[in-house]
């Protein structure tokens, strides 16, 4: 201890001279060296693909993983319209705001705040209780890459959030992309809706090529926006039609038009749309940058160039299938070796907290609260770029403030104050059986928050005997007033927010 | 969207029955040393700097209007001009918007300054290009890692051990403020502490406290937390549901922040704890449809932004000569409006400057009117760089000569906008 201390002061010395003396950048592989040995993933590959995978690794993932293997393990998550859910669909039937269309939704009484709230409670019971992470996973990472930020859009997100993300979620990136130029949410948020041959909305054409496919370095040009703007004009909304989406041709822009270097011919109408459609889907910027994006969601912040190169020519030989590409990822070296690089996101943090605990919050405006504290409503990001995914991003003293006092507040409330017990409840007795010492109390409670032991529990023992050591016994006392605190520590510690 | 029925508040208020305990310093190990020191006896050796970023590109056309312009202006806006018999003349040329009529008096008594076609100079429309740009210092360069602020942090002549010394206010902190130095990240005064239960949470503390220490290597992570410890016991003791703004000043309560986030400001500027910078931020104003003239949409973001500044001038009026405020936007927007009575993303903006220390009631700017043949792609065009009113502001009032370092790659030009301290 006092020789990692000294070591620990010799360092931050030594780094903060070298800075104050010669302006060096703070590196981005500063956050790559972090925690990599202190988690159990380290040593364990398929714990490591769990951490990566889905929204909490549980014993019973890992057991289940373990026995079937990593590579079939990911199979399964890669087919999981093979997986049963049926667990999951039970309490989604209590959501029913979930399956409606867009006029039912609309004739509901209070339709903005119904939908805003199966929206959220939707997405994390999924989250927790779906047995298909990793496409619960891919749910995110498209509603982060295809954004829309808007309470005001809530009812229109219901339909969004079905018909465009989730039903292409591990399909072809074309089938997403053109389903969501041509839905009412995003022809609302990025007003496109209101793109008419007379000065045309750039709104939606610039964020098409810069957010959705090409990147800002891909190479399109000022004139790229505006001649995207322009095979746009048209595309509107009609709420006479099923899906909202409606072309009209009466403020279509016929000339003709130039894209990226294809020629629009004059003359024609929705056509033109469509044919921007397939040149963005097809140029290869767009193979790079989306591959870019799914390497740093999965595998680290500064992802290798080698990986984004190699995901990048499986995307273009597949025509942009995602199965294939997510495959050629989970299985590369350079993911194996990235264990502990990717700090969890707040809604990382929350969910891996709900599925470690098992606390189930009752009333919504707690869940939605917390949400808020931990700055990560979902769908509540309003620029068009969706949360942050990096680490730098996110890491603060405010955020890390948060995500300690959700740790107390989901463990020790949930568990052992009345007061809150109509707010949530957890089931944190049930899930660690009938330990004889603390040392096996402690042991299992941090399996269950790390997906498997932690090796240095010295501090925990500590704490939960009050100094007696690993071997005293686990009495009433003990689980009445430090088993919330055991689960509250072992989240907030700096260990678990690393993943 | 979000249901008022149970206050937020109420919840909280039951959290903090588990108990809500200041985290003592002294039960904490010191660390890391820090890089510097402030000597006991030093006062802060510059202004206190606010700066506040109007993300999403604010069109100056309809905040600082050139209605001298004619034709111009008018015939290229011709739903979204503010009328000439609308606007707060300036200087015969330009005028404000009518509801910034609080900034307007501001400017009458020589408070405020205002800087047009500037911004900075990368002809980026994208957002996040153009924010990064701005926020780095370092127009055209994506590499740069630091941010404007966060290098004048680090090469001040003096240096102050404060954990407030740099603060960002919101969940996110401004990349303006990256550098070697930890700003604090701060949301609510009133919500910066551990919560837990009751005779349990000094044990907590010091149980993460150790984590911290002895498990997280010398990373941001540990010193966020070092962070955490250091302020919590500070603003425990600013009571901030008790802080009454000196002279009746009236905070907007928006549901962004920007007023709370000034408020907050000012508490810790008079609770005297350190504070040097802060960052602000007021977003919303990608007004890419039906953006209203005098009222609407716009106007109302206008009004916030406004009343925000205003009322911070008025409760710090005792303070103003050793603070400067400056505004920027990470672009203006297209001279021309689009047909769905909205802005496209453009390029020249406005800044301003509030504060003790400016040549306040003036509006600089090397105009290169709104001819077509002036425009910028179409857009306001930038002939004053934002830098140089930035370095101004840093050299004259923070008093950091290394400008070289705040603004690598640049030249400075002096624009006189500056008081010196």
């Amino acid at each position: 201890m006092n020789v990692s201390r000294r070591q620990f002061l010799k360092m931050a010395g030594g780094t903060g001279a070298a800075a104050a003396a010669s302006l060096v950048p703070l590196p981005l592989t500063h956050w790559q060296r972090i925690q990599q040995t202190a988690l159990p993933s380290a040593n364990s590959p398929v714990l490591h693909l769990l951490n990566r995978l889905t929204w909490g690794a549980r014993p019973q993932d890992v057991e289940h993983a373990n026995a079937v293997g990593y590579e079939a393990y990911l199979e399964e998550q890669l087919n999981p319209e093979q997986i049963d859910d049926s667990a999951l669909d039970a309490i989604l039937e209590t959501m029913p705001v979930l399956q409606m269309d867009r006029r039912t939704v609309f004739s509901l009484i209070e339709p903005y705040y119904r939908s805003y709230q199966a929206l959220i409670k939707g997405m994390i019971a999924r989250a927790v209780h779906s047995e298909r992470q990793l496409l619960e996973r891919m749910v995110e990472f498209w509603s982060d890459h295809f954004n829309i930020g808007s309470s005001d859009l809530s009812p229109e997100m219901i339909t969004y959030q079905r018909d465009v993300i989730r039903r292409h979620a591990m399909g072809r990136f074309r089938d997403m992309l053109l389903s969501s130029a041509q839905s009412v949410a995003m022809l609302y948020y990025l007003d496109n809706y209101l793109n008419v041959a007379e000065h045309p909305n750039e709104n939606y054409a610039r964020e098409l090529l810069e957010l959705h496919t090409l990147g800002v370095d891909g190479g399109y040009t000022e004139t790229d926006v505006v001649e995207v703007a322009r095979a746009f004009t048209g595309w509107t909304i009609n709420d006479a039609s099923d899906t909202g989406f409606y072309f009209d041709p009466s403020v279509h822009d016929t000339d003709a038009k130039t894209v990226l270097g294809h020629e629009l011919p004059a003359g024609r109408g929705i056509e033109d749309g469509l044919h921007v459609i397939s040149i963005v889907n097809n140029h290869p910027s767009t193979a790079r940058f989306l591959c870019f994006k799914l390497c740093r969601r999965f595998v680290s912040d500064d992802p290798p160039e080698s990986l984004v190169e190699s995901a990048a020519q499986v995307w273009m030989e597949t025509g942009g299938e995602i199965r294939p590409v997510l495959r050629h990822i989970f299985l590369s070296a350079e993911f194996r070796g990235s264990a502990g690089q990717k700090l969890r996101r707040p809604l990382d943090f929350f969910i891996g907290t709900l599925r470690a605990t098992g606390t189930e919050i009752r009333e919504f405006w707690a869940l939605d609260e917390m949400l808020s504290d931990l700055a990560q409503v979902p769908y509540g990001w309003q620029p068009p770029d969706g949360y942050p995914d990096t680490a730098e991003a996110w890491m603060n003293s405010s955020g890390l403030l948060g995500r300690w006092n959700i740790a107390m507040t989901l463990t020790h409330g949930a568990f052992s104050d009345p007061d809150q017990q109509s707010i949530m409840t957890s089931h944190l007795i049930e899930r660690v059986g009938e330990p004889a010492t603390v040392g096996e109390l402690v042991t299992q409670v941090s399996a269950l928050v790390y997906g498997a032991p932690l090796e240095d529990l010295a501090p925990y023992i500590e704490f939960v005997s009050d100094g007696a050591g690993s071997n005293a016994p686990v009495t009433p006392h003990v689980i009445a007033r430090k088993l919330g605190s055991l689960f509250g520590l072992l989240l907030a510690a700096p260990t678990y927010q690393w993943r | 969207m979000k249901s008022g029925t149970m206050s937020r508040r109420s919840f909280l208020g039951g959290l903090s029955a588990l108990g809500a305990v200041g985290v003592s310093k002294s039960l904490f190990p010191s660390w890391m040393p820090r890089l510097a020191f402030r000597q006991a006896d030093q006062a802060a050796a510059g202004d206190v700097l606010v700066c506040v970023f109007l993300r999403g590109g604010i069109d100056g056309l309809s905040a600082v209007v050139p209605y001298g312009e004619g034709g111009n202006y008018y015939d290229r806006r011709p739903t979204l001009a503010v009328p000439e018999s609308s606007v707060l003349d300036l200087d015969g040329f330009f005028g404000f918007h009518p509801t910034l009529a609080p900034l307007h008096e501001v400017f009458q008594a020589g408070g405020l300054t205002v800087v047009h076609a500037t911004g900075s100079t990368d002809p980026s429309r994208s957002h996040f290009d153009a924010m990064q740009f701005m926020e780095y210092g370092t127009p055209g360069s994506k590499t740069t890692g630091t941010g404007w602020i966060g290098r004048h942090l680090q090469t001040a002549a003096w240096q102050n051990d404060s954990p407030f010394r740099a603060v960002g206010m919101g969940a996110l902190l401004q990349s303006s403020l990256r550098g070697s130095q930890s700003p604090l990240s701060l949301r609510s005064i009133a919500d910066f502490h551990l919560r837990g239960r009751e005779g349990e949470l000094r044990q907590l503390e010091q149980i993460l406290a150790d984590l911290y220490t002895m498990q997280a290597p010398p990373d941001l992570l540990g010193s966020q937390a070092q962070l955490v410890f250091d302020a919590v016991d500070t603003l425990q003791s600013l009571s901030a549901e008790n802080y009454v703004p000196a002279n009746g000043a009236a905070y907007p309560e928006d549901d962004m922040g920007f007023g709370l986030g000034l408020r907050q400001i000012a508490q810790l500027i008079k609770a005297d704890v350190g504070l040097e910078v802060a960052c602000v931020d007021l977003g919303g104003w990608d007004t890419h449809e039906n953006q209203g003239t005098l009222d609407g949409y716009f106007n109302a973001l206008l009004d916030t932004l406004s009343r925000g500044l205003a009322a911070f001038y008025a409760d710090m009026a005792d303070q103003m000569s050793g603070i400067t405020v400056v505004t920027m936007s990470e672009f203006g927007r297209r001279v021309e409006e689009n047909a769905s009575h909205g802005t496209d993303h453009g390029h020249g903006n406005f800044m301003l400057l509030m504060g003790g220390g400016v040549h306040g009631g003036q509006v600089y700017a090397q105009w290169p009117t709104l001819a077509s043949e002036a425009l910028s792609e179409g857009d306001l065009a930038i002939t004053t760089d934002y830098r140089d009113v930035l370095a101004e502001v840093v050299s004259m009032r923070l008093m950091n000569p290394a400008l070289e370092q705040v603004f690598p790659n640049h030249t400075v030009t002096p624009l006189g906008l500056i008081v010196p301290r």
